[in-house]
């Protein structure tokens, strides 16, 4: 019969498309219960990467120890500028003793001061000359408020000093009004003898660390576990806040990280399959501009020697100036003002890293987390002052430690060309810890590089 | 996003995926869960456990077969699972042995009520007749499925067929009987 029809094709047809959605509630808890199983999966992942950060807080804390005994290693120095500074700040009732330091510059500097003179309006300066010849205030711990009081004696301690000068210079017609209050030059040539023991110390460290390194390569070449190769890495320089290192009245200037690069050697030996230790030996060269600083050339620097600028540093007295208003009759009496002036100082570290390798991925591109502390060893440090088109080295900054280290957190790939060789490239943050030894002013320096070097496994 | 996309992301886990694939199959696995419950919320627990499974074992899916007849077998397997741990899949004396042509009179009977007939039959047979019927297993897989001999299943939709043909009888003969008074 027609309308007669077999059951199982009624059902058939009617549930062919059959679709009923379901009430949200149903998504809901399905949504709750993956994500649950998700959690679970996730600790063990967490948990691993919490082994790698109990390692990196170790090696931090190893760092932040032996920056605890730097520190005091520095102190001895740091104690003899103190102590001559003091008497600048407290200068108010002691105008005498002024008088002594301005004799004591007179008889030792004046020749240098014949072609131009040296101002400062910042009461507070971190760097020396190479040749004691310039001479900037310095003063441990400056306020704003006595800074500006200390502008005012200035100009007393000047009109007082000023009879002198007159007497005991016999080139005092060369020499233009000083206006600066002069450093005791005592106190840099004790540092500066200072500087060069540490130096020497510095040399010894570096060879002993390279034979330490030679020791390392010679002895381990037999296991497979290690691998050897090149660095090379752009690096750039920057802080996280604005203070100044060089002068506490720079501090609210703009600061400009430069870029450099650096290179050197990388050592890897592989503990485990996941864990690694890396070492080796590169250099890093950092600095920083400081923008809209105003150099102060008197007239007869402008006029004449221009060589001596470049050739004969000793001669050169410059001074940065941050803040025109303090000092602007001083400034209006001189010469003309270069307001575009940056002042630029650059640091060369010889760098010795230590880092733990994690592995968190292991294909032909290897994912790893690298963590560790690197020490710094300080080998070139200048301040120099770009003004009127010119180039000119201040000095060196005081205040930098020649031991110091930084925190070093970064990704690392490994690329395998073959078994023996891998390229290998590491964006790395680097924190730097001590940097300075005092007065940093709030200057937190990092640097960021990309380490690309091709390695050698053996 | 193809389909294939969609499925690598969920292997990933990614939310937003899972949350598509189920948009996208939840009406129809629905439906089957219908089907194969006995009333509206047990086929709602048996999607949800459905669609945890699914999510689970996605990554065992490697892209032989269509996803949508792979995602089918978890939710009917699912669905069977619930029977399986009930115990409820007693034997039941086999004195209808073979199978039985019914025809019935084609006229309009609602989905509704067709899907209420499935929900009310006794659970193995209403799973039989599924099985069978709708979703197109033999008689030799329903065995090993339910853990019941090829007769049983066989006896089993004969005697679903026989269950279902009365009711839409009756119901028909009531619906006639409507008719009739107005």
């Amino acid at each position: 019969m027609d309308d007669k029809k077999n059951i199982d094709r009624l059902f058939q047809e009617k549930f062919k498309d059959y679709e009923v959605f379901p009430e949200p509630i149903v998504w809901k808890n399905i949504e709750k219960q993956i994500r649950n199983q998700k959690k679970r999966r996730i600790i063990p992942l967490w948990l691993r990467f919490a082994g790698a950060a109990a390692v990196l807080l170790m090696l931090v804390s190893t760092g932040f120890w032996l920056f605890d005994q730097d520190s005091n290693l520095e102190d001895i120095p740091n104690e003899i500028i103190i102590t001559n500074t003091d008497v600048d700040t407290s200068a108010d009732s002691e105008k005498n003793d002024v008088g002594k330091e301005e004799k004591n510059i007179n008889t030792d500097q004046i020749p240098n001061f014949k072609e131009e003179n040296l101002i400062s309006t910042s009461n507070q300066q971190n760097y020396k000359s190479k040749s004691n010849t310039v001479q900037i205030g310095e003063v441990s711990n400056p306020e704003i408020e006595e800074s500006n009081t200390f502008m005012a004696e200035a100009e007393e301690i000047i009109a007082t000093s000023e009879p002198v000068t007159e007497e005991s210079s016999p080139v005092e017609d060369n020499f233009v009004k000083p206006d600066v209050i002069l450093e005791d030059s005592k106190a840099l040539v004790a540092f500066e003898e200072n500087n060069e023991v540490k130096e020497d110390e510095k040399i010894d460290l570096l060879e002993e660390m390279n034979k330490l390194n030679d020791k390392e390569e010679i002895t381990d070449a037999k296991t497979a576990k290690w691998s050897v190769g090149s660095i090379i890495a752009p690096v750039y320089y920057n802080t996280f806040s604005n203070g100044s290192p060089i002068d506490p009245s720079l501090a609210n200037n703009n600061k400009d990280g430069e870029g450099s690069v650096s290179y050197g050697l990388k050592l890897n030996y592989k503990i485990s399959n996941k864990f690694s230790l890396q070492s080796g030996i590169n250099t890093v060269e950092l600095g920083y501009v400081t923008e809209n600083v105003s150099a102060l050339l008197s007239s007869s620097l402008l006029e004449g020697s221009e060589t001596n600028i470049n050739t004969n540093i000793e001669d050169v007295s410059v001074a940065a100036v941050s803040t025109l208003s303090q000092n602007s009759d001083a400034f209006s009496q001189r010469s003309s003002i270069d307001q575009e002036g940056s002042l630029d100082q650059n640091f060369s570290y010889v760098e010795i890293p230590l880092e733990a390798k994690y592995n968190i991925l292991q294909k032909k591109l290897g994912v790893n987390i690298v963590g560790g502390i690197s020490t710094y060893l300080l080998y070139q440090n200048k301040v120099t002052i770009n003004s009127f088109g010119k180039s000119t080295i201040l000095g060196e900054a005081s205040n930098l430690n020649s031991l110091n280290f930084s925190g070093n957190l970064g990704l690392d790939f490994d690329y395998n060309i073959s078994k023996k060789l891998y390229i290998n490239v590491s964006p790395m943050l680097k924190y730097q810890f001590n940097t300075f030894s005092e007065n940093a002013g709030g200057f937190q320096p990092y640097y960021f590089g990309v380490y690309t070097g091709l390695n050698f496994r053996f | 996003m193809s389909l294939e996309e969609l499925i690598n992301n969920c292997k990933q886990k990614d939310n937003k995926a899972q949350s598509q694939i189920y948009q996208l199959y939840a009406g129809k696995l629905f439906a089957i869960c219908l089907k194969y419950s006995k009333n509206y919320q047990e086929a709602q627990d048996n999607l949800q456990n459905g669609f945890i499974t699914i999510f689970d074992k996605i990554e065992q899916y490697n892209f032989k077969g269509s996803f949508e007849g792979w995602l089918r077998r978890i939710v009917i397997n699912t669905a069977l699972q619930t029977y399986r741990q009930k115990n409820v899949l007693n034997l039941i004396t086999e004195d209808i042995p073979e199978q039985v042509e019914i025809e019935i009179e084609e006229e309009e009977v609602s989905l509704d009520f067709l899907l209420k007939l499935i929900q009310e039959l006794p659970n193995r047979y209403r799973l039989v007749f599924n099985l069978y019927v709708l979703d197109g297993y033999p008689h030799k897989e329903i065995a090993a499925m339910l853990d019941i001999s090829e007769g049983t299943s066989k006896s089993n939709l004969s005697r679903a067929r026989l269950i279902l043909r009365n009711k839409i009888e009756l119901y028909q003969s009531q619906v006639k009987k409507n008719e009739v008074f107005k």
